[in-house]
């Protein structure tokens, strides 16, 4: 099958979504937009953690290759926006200032009146509004903050720590505590109900299930540039909605194309399709914000999984030790596997799954070029390799140790974390006082240990105007491959410092606006 | 012959294809294994393609040691669990379970645990040992003493059965433990990975939620 568009964009999460109804709305261009998973809405999402498995990337069994870190991800029309939590921080203005000092990163302006590129009204706040408007971020009522949060509040009131209340796109959330299994009642605004639809709107043809296998590159005076794309169409799955391309193979020519498939997919992509790479670069440098649950068993029953899962946070230790708590909570699949020990004892704490608080650290990790993903073309697999860096690690153990003071703070009166190594004189990870806390110093944090997640996968394809420390430029394009974009999460140069959905969807939407401002520039 | 793809599913910290890979490992480390006990020689010929009815008591010792079973307020049996499990995960209907079928009889062998191991490359591959700049003979060397001694600490005055199966519950959580806590990152990998497919068996199935409080969906059963 064949089939022709002026711009195709793979990926139709935070950074694909936004980009493709922007286009639309803006241009007159024809666009194709191309997810890899299915197109499952609300009707579908049945608030089961097994079942909704299928809208996750290896039906969220993803991990790095040594098994030890889940990289879970979107993989459904909506991607990540799909499946967070909701939690909308807005980009961190500073991070972006350093990026245009260390990176040289042109655009990307903050100031209110600032017409970046020359175009009316481009720059980084007006976009953000954009978003926010669209999305409908805002802070939840004081009355929608449940009992897990409050731990979280009060533990670090008493501990002299400050808290901060997460602003969330979502409207008129109901509180049922699945999130993660995708919205049933389609309060939560990610690009699944707002851009995506926008932009079919608009006249673009949203093609799911359809794995890109590689673009297309010609060599053109002046260089290579992107032709398009070959893939596969898959037989539409039960619960999706209908497809608007028959299964089978699929050739998109494409003048332009803007890869939008996160920080994993997207360098995985381009390494497949042969991109040059004359550094070394693509791939490396992997940010995933580690994560690490801490749980507090309380005296007295309280909400935890029903309710938003997450609108309390403390940036308290982000300038001196770049790291947030941030609520979090799940149901018991999940718990069961975060929840240490095995038997009696692992029982006798399921079994108290109402008396239990949670909430995590996410870590703003430090970049590491040994840290990659990578296309390993003899087995055809991706692999991701991830291993954390002493400074890292000693920063865990510290924001291990002060969360655990923090839930005795709260009045668990038992804190543990999710692991299977002794901890100092500890044979298990019980910590029955306070004072038990500074035993984290001894955590090692080796790989099937103590459980780190991943939040955050970013930095894989990074922006810079300088070709030897980056693959795209400011404008998000290849240094190599002509009309050939990267805009989502692996565009970032390293940690936009904060949970990216924003930010990325800030990206997009600026990007958009800018192309369609210099839509001269892609048709020489 | 056409094989249809599994029923993987999502569990935040298991890595499936990682650990069906490990499994191939282990399993290919045994049958390397230059000094082969006859209990070893006896793994080895179980190394091809174990029927359901050689591995499942394997499965079941598994699911007994991992979940209180002898609880008398334990919601599920032994039977509930690994008929939910072998839903869940069809271990007997595609090719690519074959490596846990395996690695399960063979981890069936507890006096194979303080054999040396020599999956090299795989637990290379798993550490990054080259671009890392590890040397892994030496890691191995020090993965492979830690083994001997949890192993000698496992038999110390507890002279007895070989086999995991055969083995006291509280024996099976001890045997456990040394995967647990082994040298080796892909052993330690098994011991989450199986502790991982349990759990997801045991908690996913709705008659555990009254025993743990657990309201469960807010949508009508007719919805779910």
């Amino acid at each position: 099958m064949r089939l022709q568009c002026d711009i195709l964009i793979v990926g139709s999460g935070a950074g694909g979504g936004v980009l493709a109804a922007t286009l639309a709305e803006l241009t007159h261009r024809t666009i194709i937009l191309v997810d890899k998973g299915p197109h499952y809405t609300a009707d579908f999402f049945n608030q089961r953690e097994w079942d909704m498995g299928v809208l996750y990337a290896e039906r969220g069994a993803r991990s790095t290759t040594d098994g030890a870190i889940p990289v879970r991800g979107g993989e459904c029309v909506g991607g990540g926006t799909t499946v967070n939590y909701a939690l909308a921080m807005n980009p961190v203005q500073a991070v972006w200032t350093r990026w245009r000092l260390e990176r040289g990163l042109t655009g990307f302006s903050f100031e209110a009146d600032a017409c970046d590129y020359g175009i009316p009204g481009l720059n980084m706040s007006a976009c953000l509004a954009e978003v926010r408007a669209r999305t409908g971020v805002a802070a939840p009522p004081e009355s929608a903050i449940n009992d897990n949060n409050r731990v979280l509040e009060r533990g670090c009131r008493a501990h002299g720590i400050s808290t901060k209340r997460f602003e969330l796109n979502m409207r008129d959330c109901l509180g049922c505590g699945f999130c993660a299994e995708g919205c049933a009642y389609d309060r939560k605004q990610g690009t699944l109900i707002t851009y995506v639809p926008d932009a079919v709107s608009h006249g673009v043809r949203l093609i799911h299930h359809c794995d890109i296998h590689r673009l297309t590159f010609a060599r053109r005076p002046g260089g290579l540039a992107v032709t398009g794309a070959t893939g596969r169409v898959r037989h539409t799955r039960k619960g999706s909605r209908p497809n608007t391309s028959d299964a089978g193979d699929v050739h998109i020519v494409a003048p332009m194309v803007i890869v939008c498939a996160g920080a994993i997919e997207t360098p995985v992509l381009l390494q497949r399709s042969g991109h040059p790479d004359p550094d070394g670069l693509l791939g490396r440098g992997l940010i995933l914000h580690p994560g690490l649950p801490i749980v507090g068993v309380m005296d007295a029953p309280l909400t935890n999984y029903r309710g938003i899962t997450g609108t309390i946070y403390s940036d308290h230790f982000f300038e001196t030790h770049g790291f947030y708590y941030e609520c979090l909570f799940g149901h018991p699949v999940y718990g069961s596997l975060v929840l240490p020990l095995i038997g009696a004892e692992h029982f006798d704490l399921m079994r108290q799954f109402d008396r239990i608080a949670g909430f995590g650290v996410m870590l703003v990790d430090s970049p590491q070029p040994i840290n990659r993903v990578a296309w390993h073309a003899p087995t055809g697999t991706r692999r991701i390799m991830y291993h954390l860096s002493d400074t890292d690690r000693d920063r865990l153990r510290f924001a291990a140790r002060t969360g655990v003071e923090i839930m005795f703070a709260a009045g668990a009166r038992e804190v543990l974390l999710s692991s299977t190594e002794s901890i100092g004189p500890l044979s298990s990870p019980r910590f029955r006082t306070p004072a038990e806390a500074a035993h984290c110093a001894a955590l090692a944090f080796g790989p099937h240990q103590t459980t780190v997640t991943s939040s955050h996968c970013q930095a894989t394809v990074k922006m810079g105007e300088d070709p030897k420390r980056s693959m795209i430029d400011s404008r998000g394009e290849s240094h190599y491959v002509r009309n050939l974009l990267v805009c989502d999460s692996s565009a970032f140069p390293d940690s936009c410092g904060a949970n990216p959905m924003l930010s990325i969807m800030t990206m997009a939407r600026y990007q958009g606006r800018r192309i369609a401002g210099e839509l001269a520039r892609y048709e020489r | 012959m056409h094989v249809p793809p599994p029923e993987l599913s999502g569990a935040a910290a298991v890595s499936r294809r990682v650990f069906l890979g490990c499994c191939s490992a282990l399993a290919l480390a045994y049958s390397g294994c230059a000094r082969l006990s006859p209990d070893t020689r006896s793994a080895y010929t179980l190394i091809a393609d174990p029927p359901l009815e050689q591995y499942k008591p394997i499965l079941d010792g598994l699911i007994r040691s991992i979940l209180p079973l002898e609880r008398s307020g334990f919601p599920p049996s032994a039977e509930q669990v690994r008929s939910r499990l072998l839903t869940l995960f069809r271990l007997e209907d595609d090719a690519r379970f074959l490596g846990l079928q395996k690695a399960l009889v063979l981890f069936d062998q507890t006096d194979l645990f303080a054999h040396r191991l020599v999956p090299v490359q795989e637990e290379a591959t798993a550490l990054d040992a080259d671009a890392r700049g590890l040397d892994i003979q030496a890691v191995i060397a020090q993965s492979h003493a830690l083994d001997i001694d949890l192993y000698g600490r496992f038999v110390r005055g507890q002279e007895g059965a070989h086999r995991f199966t055969k083995l006291a519950v509280d024996r099976q959580r001890e045997y456990l433990g040394l995967w647990r806590a082994s040298g080796y990152l892909i052993k330690r990998q098994f011991y989450v990975s199986a502790r991982s497919l349990v759990m997801i068996s045991a908690y996913s199935m709705d008659l555990m939620w009254p025993a743990i409080r657990y309201g469960g969906p807010l949508l009508p059963r007719s919805r779910t």
